[in-house]
C-alpha cells in the first residue's frame, strides 16, 4: 500500500508537530508502506522522510525541477521524480496514492488537501484522505466544512470522505481499514 | 527504437559502445519518464547509426541504477567511450536533450 503525505515544508513551527511528523513516519516505515511526499528536505515533510529512512522504510519524493534547482529536495530518499511543474507534481502524487493523509500545513498543503477531497467526490480518487489534527490544527478547515454542508454546498454524506484524527496511531488504525469510498461518484456530485 | 538495457547487458550495450549513448533511465510509475519516452524514440530515429538511444528500468535494474547513483527520474546519462559524458535530469524540452547529445560529436 502506497500512502501519499501532504506536510508542511515550514521549520519554525512548534516542535510537537515535527515530533508527530517523525512518529508518522516512523510508524510508515515498521508497517512497510510505501510512502509518497512532496520531496522536500525540511518541515514536517522533512521529518516524515527522515524518519522513514532511519527506520528502513521507502519514500518516493515528487519534486518539480524548479524546486530541485533551488535545492529544497531531500538528499536521501528512496527515489525522486523530477516533475516539469507543481500541476504535474500533484498528478503524479495521486497516481501513486493508495490513501493520503494531510498533516499541518500552509496553503500548499491545505491546496493539495482539498483537491484530494474533490478528487474524491468525484470519483477520480478512492483512496482514504487522513487528516492529521494535531494540536487541533484543523479545527477552522472542519468548522468550514461543516458551513458547506449547513449551507448545503455540499452533502451531509460528503463528510464521510474524510477522517480526522488526532495522532499517528489513529492513521494507522484507519490506513490498515483501507476503506475504499463505494459511492456513486456522478450520483452523489450531483447536487 | 529505443532498446531496453539492463544489469547484464548494460557494460555490453553501453560501456562498449563506439558511438555515443543516451541512457534513459526511467520507471513504469513515473509520470514524467512516460513524458520523454517519446521524445527518446525520436530522438533515437533522429540519430539512427551515429548515436545509441537507451532505456534502462531502474526497478529492473538496481545494478546500473545504484552504480550511477541514480536516484532521481527521469534522469538521462550520456556516455561517450565507456564513460559518462553528460546527464540530464527531469523533463526538459526535446532541444535540452539534442543539444547536449549533439556535444558529443
Amino acid at each position: 500500500m502506497t500512502v501519499c503525505i501532504f506536510a508542511s515544508s515550514s521549520s519554525r513551527i512548534n516542535i510537537e508537530y515535527a515530533k508527530a511528523a517523525s512518529e508518522l513516519g516512523t510508524l510508515l516505515a515498521r508497517a512497510d508502506m510505501d510512502v509518497v511526499f512532496g520531496g522536500g528536505g525540511i518541515g514536517l515533510m522533512g521529518k516524515v522522510a527522515d524518519s522513514v529512512l532511519e527506520n528502513n522504510g521507502r519514500i518516493t519524493g515528487v519534486i518539480p525541477v524548479f524546486m530541485k534547482e533551488e535545492g529544497w529536495d531531500h538528499p536521501g530518499v528512496t527515489k525522486m521524480i523530477i516533475t516539469p511543474d507543481m500541476g504535474e507534481r500533484k498528478r503524479q502524487m495521486f497516481s501513486l496514492a493508495d490513501a493520503v493523509v494531510a498533516l499541518p500545513g500552509g496553503v500548499g498543503t491545505l491546496e493539495e488537501l482539498t483537491e484530494a477531497i474533490t478528487l474524491k467526490q468525484l470519483g477520480l480518487f478512492r483512496g482514504s484522505i487522513i487528516i492529521l489534527n494535531t494540536l487541533n490544527f484543523y479545527r477552522s478547515l472542519t468548522e468550514f466544512l461543516d458551513n458547506m454542508v449547513e449551507g448545503q454546498f455540499l452533502r451531509d454524506e460528503h463528510k464521510g470522505m474524510w477522517q480526522i484524527v488526532s495522532t499517528p496511531d489513529e492513521v494507522m488504525e484507519y490506513l490498515s481499514r483501507n476503506e475504499s469510498w463505494i459511492h456513486d461518484p456522478r450520483s452523489i456530485a450531483k447536487i | 527504437m529505443a532498446l531496453a538495457v539492463n544489469d547484464s547487458n548494460f557494460d555490453e550495450v553501453v560501456v562498449k559502445s563506439d558511438k555515443p549513448v543516451m541512457v534513459d533511465f526511467w520507471a513504469e510509475w513515473c509520470g514524467p519518464c512516460r513524458m520523454i519516452a517519446p521524445i527518446m524514440e525520436e530522438i533515437s530515429n533522429e540519430f539512427s547509426g551515429r548515436a545509441l538511444v537507451v532505456k534502462c528500468d531502474v526497478d529492473n535494474s538496481p545494478g546500473v541504477a545504484a552504480k550511477f547513483g541514480i536516484r532521481n527520474i527521469p534522469t538521462v546519462l550520456y556516455f561517450k567511450e565507456g564513460k559518462v559524458a553528460d546527464k540530464q535530469v527531469g523533463a526538459v524540452p526535446k532541444n535540452n536533450f539534442v543539444s547536449k547529445l549533439n556535444a558529443l560529436f
